[in-house]
């Protein structure tokens, strides 16, 4: 599995130096409104991450090659969701790090403390979308998959003013509302679903002509 | 001993089907598998390799299980495509620093010393190659980690005659050693007609015979004669038949049928591998 | 040895291939003992099927000119030297046929050709 996951950055190589331009890109946009919900920068350089790594298998018929060489499905299946959660993992605490060095030399913007609720969050929504983007890309041929691309990029996007809605609401409300057990509900079902979304995955991929 | 073994394969697309294929491949021998574009050949390798999945029946690769077992075989087992799917955009250097961590086997050794005899630039992109040098990396690959089973699907069809006629010699240099079994799929037969030692042919998704070479071009003969020879009845022995203003010229299943009907009446000649192609492709019932 | 096949004869291939090495056993141009090619090697050489050279050599043993040892390979039988002496001598007797109907053509007698015949094989002394 390791291979794969190696094979991922080999292949990703050149197009690897994009991706903290598209963290500062993000950054930039969305540090400048300080009750914005920034930790969303995670989840779209991890999702963009996945989405690059994804459009190249599409792109280079990788399935088709892979399958040739010593590895079944399931392995395939296996690496992909390990290296989205490595993306969701690295792209939450770059994010962390780089607000928090920020709020440090910048003090004048008065910015908050980077909570645990919202490094949890940058993780959670991350692994919901890939929960949902997986198997359809595990299921749809490549015109399938510019489609589903385009409406996650537009879900992507509609996700930075629903956050700012939700995080409003949250503070117009006691701040607090949200307690320690319903959050280890809500991990435990983002997990849940995560794992369900790979077994699924594996199903729909293991019945499928490359 | 098989290397291969195909039972009851069936895949149904809705353009056209393979129809309850069953079919052996003998262990340390060259198996040429023929049939014109279409007739299903591409379709039978890629439900061997794992690429698509058969509607019925089982598999079984170097005596293991396909799929269950596949990563087993797979590494035993050398793959050359007409359909190269490498990444473009890299090295063949890079390309073989992802494919060789996978084979428990890798030989670099070997692998340097064919890419130098196919004059192959490791620092080359894949997108600058020719046809015929993708192929030629894909057998460099291929013979690098001692497999046991070649399989090979249209390997020259965009080949210039000089490197077939080269790899005909590589194949038959690595068929010396007797534990080595190679598939060899093409539409091009002439390449088979000398080194092949068994010859499946598939038409219309399905198998026509899988027999010894030798015995195929004995049993089938070209009958070249003038019209007046032909009725009704003597049509109906022919597989195929091309008849003109200027006589006829057709392909039987029986020669010494043919022999003792015609005579010295009519020119009985050996056929090529794609004569026999050609006449059952057109014309006749399916041989089963 | 030498062996020429062509794909435009009426002889199946393998026919051709007995025939010439047969040829070159009985010749005296291979002896007892002496080792063939291997049926790979002989298929690669002649770029034929392997299993065409494998018929080629079962053939040959049936006709007791060659012997194949499992894993050693296979030679040129000593077994059969008698059956060999004996179709070496049947050319030869052909040849001297032809010699004496040749030199009757030529109105030689019987001694003339002795005669000439002593001189040759003084001329012909072994190198």
């Amino acid at each position: 599995m390791l291979n794969l996951i190696r094979k991922d950055f080999i292949v990703m190589r050149s197009s690897l130096g994009l991706i903290p331009l598209y963290f500062v890109i993000f950054s930039i946009v969305l540090i400048s409104n300080t009750m914005s919900a920034y930790f969303l920068v995670a989840v779209y350089t991890a999702f963009t991450t996945l989405m690059m790594s994804t459009g190249a298998d599409v792109k280079n018929d990788n399935h088709a090659f892979l399958i040739t060489m010593p590895m079944n499905r399931a392995q395939m299946v296996k690496s992909k969701y390990a290296t989205a959660l490595l993306y969701t993992g690295v792209a939450a605490i770059a994010c962390y790090i780089f607000y928090t060095i920020v709020r440090y030399v910048k003090p004048s913007l008065g910015m908050p403390a980077y909570s645990m609720g919202q490094f949890l969050a940058s993780i959670g929504i991350s692994l919901v979308l890939v929960s949902i983007y997986l198997p359809l890309f595990y299921w749809l041929s490549k015109k399938g998959m510019a489609i589903i691309n385009m409406a996650f990029m537009i879900i992507l996007i509609g996700l930075t003013p629903f956050m700012n809605i939700g995080t409003y609401l949250m503070h117009k409300q006691n701040v607090g509302s949200i307690n320690n057990a319903s959050v280890a509900l809500i991990g435990l079902g983002v997990v849940l679903l995560f794992i369900a979304s790979y077994f699924f995955a594996k199903y729909l991929f293991n019945r499928k002509d490359l | 001993m098989n290397a291969i073994e195909v039972r009851n394969i069936s895949k149904s697309y809705s353009q056209f089907s393979v129809d309850n294929i069953s079919l052996d491949i003998k262990k340390g021998y060259i198996t040429g598998l023929i049939g014109p574009n279409g007739a299903g050949k591409s379709t039978l390798i890629k439900m061997m390799l794992g690429i698509v999945r058969p509607s019925a029946g089982s598999i079984r690769m170097l005596g293991a299980e396909m799929p269950s077992e596949e990563i087993a075989i797979k590494q035993r087992v050398g793959i050359v495509s007409d359909d190269c799917f490498y990444y473009e955009h890299l090295s063949l250097k890079d390309m073989k620093k992802v494919i060789a961590p996978f084979y428990t086997k890798w030989n670099e050794t070997k692998f340097n010393r064919y890419m130098e005899q196919f004059e192959l630039s490791p620092t080359k992109k894949i997108k600058e190659l020719s046809k015929g040098m993708k192929i030629k990396f894909a057998l460099a690959i291929a013979l690098s980690h001692e497999a046991e089973l070649l399989i090979m699907d249209e390997p020259t069809s965009g080949l210039d005659p000089v490197f077939r006629r080269e790899l005909l010699d590589l194949l038959a240099d690595i068929m010396q050693d007797e534990r080595n079994t190679i598939l060899f799929s093409t539409h091009i037969t002439t390449d088979l007609d000398r080194i092949a030692d068994y010859i499946a042919f598939v038409n219309r998704g399905k198998l026509v015979f899988n027999d010894v070479k030798d015995d195929v071009l004995d049993r089938y003969a070209i009958v070249k004669g003038g019209q007046d020879l032909l009725d009704a009845d003597i049509r109906a022995k022919f597989i195929g038949l091309r008849e003109s203003s200027v006589g006829f010229e057709g392909l039987v299943d029986d020669r010494k049928q043919a022999q003792e009907l015609f005579g010295s009446y009519a020119v009985l000649e050996t056929p090529s591998l794609e004569d026999i192609m050609y006449y059952t492709a057109k014309g006749g019932p399916i041989y089963a | 040895m030498n062996i020429i096949i062509s794909h435009a004869s009426e002889d199946p291939i393998y026919i051709q291939i007995v025939n010439q090495i047969r040829h070159s056993i009985l010749s005296g141009e291979m002896k007892a003992g002496d080792s063939l090619p291997s049926i790979r090697q002989l298929a690669k050489d002649l770029q034929v099927s392997v299993i065409t050279t494998k018929r080629v050599y079962e053939e040959l043993e049936k006709e007791k000119l060659i012997d194949s040892v499992v894993g050693k390979g296979s030679f040129v039988s000593g077994a059969n030297m008698e059956f060999i002496r004996e179709q070496r001598m049947k050319l030869l007797e052909e040849k001297m046929i032809e010699v004496i109907r040749e030199s009757r053509d030529l109105n030689m007698s019987e001694e003339d050709v002795i005669n000439h015949l002593k001189l040759l094989f003084e001329e012909e002394q072994p190198s």
